[in-house]
């Protein structure tokens, strides 16, 4: 298998809008996985907490970016006793090879985990050669 | 089939790694810890805990002696025979953990919900817990 490349999880730590330095960022790098098969890279991404509808993915021509925001969990009156959970959301940047076909990508979110299946060009599958 | 990542990764993750160590973050990512919110309402309480890529079967919520204990299981990602691992961060296992509730509810109205990686333990205030307010003669 070549071209493992193609997806290069990119630090993200120059990437992130963080606010004032000591203070806390506004997104956090979610946990990821990344695999290769001969046809596709597939990733999975962690956003707990996120809604559907605020699952961002866009592609350009070398960057695949994934953002999810939080909104408001809790109503006003509400008083936090005890919390750790994400307030904000997620911000991921990963960079493309040249190996993946930009014109199919395929995105699904379900039980807060974002899975996104990226194909390979054709040109860059493994080919089996007939022995002649 | 086995997939060496790159001198450049692998220097990557080193600085991934001691950037996350210098902002205190390492334990999202090295094992799997559930963040979990309590909440006070007017009426009840809210226990929220990050459960992402849990279902409803794979669930288990116990309510004991003024404590609620979460049991999950996370099933790991199964790949495909021919694929390789770029990338693993995402942790999967048992998990378990008991919060104390923090007053009193009514045991037998204890709801709870899944949504977008998110449970929510729903327990309504006995009348004893609930904050009246006194009129003023």
């Amino acid at each position: 298998m070549t071209n493992k490349n193609d997806v290069t999880v990119v630090r993200s730590t120059a990437e992130l809008p963080v606010r004032q330095a000591g203070r806390e960022a506004e997104f956090v790098r979610p946990s990821t996985d990344v695999y290769e098969t001969s046809e596709a890279y597939v990733i999975t991404i962690d956003m707990p907490g996120v809604p559907k509808d605020a699952v961002h993915v866009t592609m350009d021509q070398n960057s695949l970016v994934v953002k999810g925001t939080v909104g408001e969990r809790y109503g006003e009156k509400s008083t936090i006793l005890f919390a750790e959970l994400q307030k904000n959301g997620y911000y991921r940047v990963f960079n493309l090879g040249d190996g993946i076909d930009r014109n199919s990508i395929d995105a699904r979110y379900e039980e807060g985990v974002l899975t996104v299946r990226l194909l390979k060009k054709e040109e860059t599958k493994p080919r089996q050669i007939a022995i002649q | 089939m086995i997939d060496f990542p790159s001198v450049l990764d692998l220097g990557m993750d080193m600085d991934e790694l001691l950037g996350s160590f210098l902002r205190g973050d390492e334990i999202r990512e090295s094992r799997w810890s559930v963040p979990m919110d309590i909440i006070e309402e007017e009426d009840r309480y809210l226990i929220a805990a990050e459960l992402p890529g849990i279902r409803k079967e794979d669930l288990k919520i116990s309510v004991h002696d003024g404590h609620v204990t979460i049991n999950a299981e996370r099933k790991g990602a199964e790949i495909p025979e021919n694929a390789a691992w770029l990338r693993n961060e995402i942790s999967f296992g048992q998990f378990n953990r008991t919060v104390p509730v923090p007053g009193e509810v009514k045991p037998d109205e204890i709801t709870a919900e899944l949504a977008n990686g998110i449970l929510h333990v729903i327990l309504p205030k006995s009348e004893k817990a609930r904050v009246r307010e006194i009129r003023v003669k």
